[in-house]
């Protein structure tokens, strides 16, 4: 009796749409990518908070460092309080619906912060954040 | 010899093979350029400051939590230092008194922490948070027969800062 050999078959992978879901994937990153715009302080702590939100619209926000020694910066530049009433005047006139996040080192003293809270109450600047991180418990 | 070469006709063909590599180097250079938002916080609406718009808050729809230099809480007029694991259920309860009116305030001294301050500030988003809960299940009514709760079905929180201390 003649043992018929079965044929192997050959193991492929296809190739040919890997450069498409390569793509697919290179778009998913190209427009969730952001490009940071600000450096920001490097040393600093943020407070903890259970009840931390997330925030999600980009376009309307803006940057107040307050260092733990209370020195302030915007745009990665060492500014005042006069400087800060001039820029978010100007920013909540262009954007009312502008967001500040005030990202102050937990240890700074609670001075500081007041300092700026009152420079942003006084030019309607009045849509806050307090950068705090997760707490988990 | 020939005079005429027949030309074979060459096929024309772009290289398909390396496409996939050139696409996951680009997707390796986003990646890494890719940083996911770190925008979180604790939203708040600082209170107007203008005089004309200033709103008289009765003094029984108000609850001051004063945060003294030391990081101290002190509720009210109360002259004996509140324990801060005793403040969320102290002002849970106030906001179950009153839910519709009451206005929270927190002020701090200018030479308390800032962190103490945020810690406040969450222990009174989370008491919102209970009594929301709490009030939800019971499905309290104001007096006209209305839920109290915004479009959102949520408790509307209504807190507000201050700082205190000299020059303020």
């Amino acid at each position: 009796m003649k043992v018929e050999r079965i044929a192997k078959p050959k193991a492929v992978i296809p190739t040919a749409s890997m450069a498409d879901i390569a793509f697919l994937l290179i778009i998913f990153f190209m427009l969730t990518t952001v490009f940071r715009k600000e450096k920001g302080l490097k040393m600093i702590q943020f407070p903890q908070a259970e009840q931390t939100q997330r925030i999600k619209k980009h376009k309307h926000l803006a940057y107040v460092w307050i260092s733990h020694t209370g020195a302030l910066f915007v745009h990665d530049l060492p500014v005042d309080t006069t400087f800060i009433k001039r820029e978010f005047q100007q920013r909540v006139f262009e954007d009312p619906q502008l967001l500040t996040m005030i990202m102050a080192d937990k240890r700074v003293q609670y001075k500081y912060v007041h300092m700026v809270t009152e420079a942003l109450r006084s030019v309607k600047a009045l849509r806050v954040s307090f950068r705090t991180e997760f707490e988990k418990r | 010899m020939p005079l005429f070469k027949r030309k074979i006709p060459q096929e024309a063909e772009i290289p398909t093979a390396s496409m996939a590599d050139i696409a996951f180097l680009l997707i390796i250079f986003f990646m890494v350029t890719t940083i996911f938002s770190r925008d979180r916080g604790l939203k708040l609406i600082l209170p107007e400051r203008s005089e004309e718009s200033k709103v008289k808050i009765k003094k029984e729809n108000l609850f001051s939590i004063f945060i003294n230099p030391e990081g101290k809480i002190f509720l009210k007029d109360e002259l004996k230092e509140t324990p801060f694991e005793e403040l969320r259920e102290k002002v849970r309860e106030e906001i179950m008194k009153n839910p519709e009116k009451l206005v929270i305030f927190i002020k701090t001294n200018i030479n308390a922490p800032y962190n103490r301050m945020i810690d406040v500030f969450d222990e009174v988003l989370l008491a919102y948070e209970e009594a929301d809960s709490i009030m939800w299940e019971r499905g309290l009514l104001d007096k006209n027969g209305n839920r109290i709760f915004d479009e959102d079905e949520r408790l509307k929180k209504r807190i507000s800062i201050k700082g205190i201390g000299e020059g303020s």
